[in-house]
């Protein structure tokens, strides 16, 4: 399955960021199942215009997140198993998206989003289990 | 004079047929060169291409022309054949550079492996490897059997037979050349070989050219033009093996024909292989000629 990817040259998050976010919304979305396997570095860097450089930390950010496989020799295919409800991976990265984008509007540093983020989900309730 | 018009006269009729059959299973082609109105750089990709393919034809024929002429042992013009496949492929090559980001878009793409076997034609790849297999058996045989010449070259068919003379049975011996022995077929080898590098190399570099995946009616036609260009690779190797097997098939059956033995049941087996070898280089060589011209719209339904 093809999915597009786009780097915006506006966004002020890094190349590799963007590619990381978009590959990985992809596989945890299920448009990329378990086991397909992912462009090589230096054909996606050529086709996107960007350094290998940048696809080769995209790709391994995604190794270290469990999402990828990397095998010498045998490019990199995604891990099995990693998709979650095709709606909800959507919607979730739409959400973060839009979130992390606004918040960085207002000044956010990343490391006060992420507090702000982790303080949310262990506020009282955000479990969902209290209404 | 007289051999070359004879062997024009050959080719011409099995030529315009041919033509005539690709012109006719192009009338997709006719929708696919409308749609790439809209994208103006793969419209130049195409053009480009196809006048590098003419290009490389018409240079090939004068590198083909001076290697078949300057040599007297004719060594290099049974090389010729893969010297002008080599040209044909190189100015394919040059083509695809010029416009080499006609699909191009920074900063947008699609997660799509692209490899060397997404665009070769299946057809053609098999109908090169069943002449190769062809070629490579008629030259392990005319190697294995020919013999020394008095310059010490292996490049003649020697023979020895009982003849009925006027004093009874008397062996009869001698040697016919040229022959492809290994004099001739080595450099052939080794020339077909380095060409099958070049057009691996070629394919895997258009299956590479950079594109923006992320739109699908851009892919879609730039696709059909890899197709295109890979079935030019393809058939400049399979025309320039086909020419090979077309001129060792000739010279291996006429040497043995000119031995005047009586044909035994396993000298009939190797004239009738050189034959056969003859025969299909002839009808595969217009067959790629064909190919190598005028590809295929390259689109799949």
């Amino acid at each position: 399955m093809s999915v597009p990817l786009r780097l915006e040259p506006a966004d002020p998050t890094p190349p590799y960021e963007q590619l990381r976010r978009q590959i990985a919304s992809a596989i945890i979305s299920g448009s990329l199942a378990g086991g397909e396997r992912l462009p090589t570095v230096r054909q996606l860097a050529r086709d996107l215009g960007v350094a290998p450089g940048t696809v080769m930390r995209a790709y391994a950010e995604l190794e270290r997140a469990g999402l990828i496989a990397t095998r010498r020799g045998g490019g990199s295919t995604v891990a099995a198993g990693q998709a979650r409800s095709g709606l909800a991976g959507d919607e979730l990265a739409r959400l973060a998206d839009g979130f992390v984008t606004r918040a960085r509007e207002l000044g956010a540093a990343d490391e006060e989003i992420r507090l702000a983020v982790a303080s949310r989900l262990q506020a009282p309730g955000a479990d969902g289990s209290a209404q | 004079m007289s051999a070359p018009i004879a062997l024009l006269g050959a080719f011409v009729p099995g030529l315009v047929v041919l033509v005539l059959m690709v012109r006719l299973q192009r009338t997709r082609g006719r929708a696919f060169v409308r749609d790439l109105a809209a994208f103006p750089r793969l419209q130049q990709l195409r053009r480009v291409g196809a006048i590098s393919r003419g290009a490389g034809a018409v240079a090939a024929l004068v590198v083909g022309g001076v290697l078949a002429s300057v040599d007297a042992t004719a060594r290099l013009a049974a090389v010729a054949p893969a010297a002008m496949g080599a040209v044909m492929i190189c100015a394919i090559l040059l083509g695809q550079h010029l416009t080499r980001d006609a699909a191009f878009h920074a900063g947008s793409a699609s997660l799509e492996r692209r490899n060397l076997r997404t665009y070769v034609p299946t057809v053609l790849a098999w109908t090169v490897g069943v002449v190769l297999v062809l070629l490579a058996s008629i030259l392990a045989w005319s190697t294995a059997v020919a013999g020394t010449s008095d310059l010490g070259r292996a490049s003649v068919y020697p023979y020895e037979c009982l003849v009925d003379t006027d004093n009874g049975p008397t062996w009869a011996f001698g040697w016919n050349g040229p022959f492809p022995g290994g004099y001739y077929s080595l450099p052939i080898a080794a020339a077909l070989s380095v060409l099958c590098v070049i057009a691996v190399v070629a394919l895997i570099l258009v299956a590479r050219r950079p594109r923006n995946g992320a739109d699908a009616e851009l892919v879609r036609l730039d696709d059909a033009l890899r197709r295109q260009t890979s079935e030019g690779i393809l058939a400049s190797v399979g025309l320039a093996v086909s020419l090979t097997l077309l001129g060792v098939g000739l010279v291996a059956t006429v040497a043995q024909l000119g031995t005047g033995c009586e044909a035994s049941v396993w000298s009939l087996v190797t004239i009738g292989l050189t034959t056969v070898g003859a025969l299909a280089g002839w009808a595969f060589s217009l067959w790629f000629l064909v190919h190598a011209l005028f590809t295929s719209s390259g689109i799949r339904s």
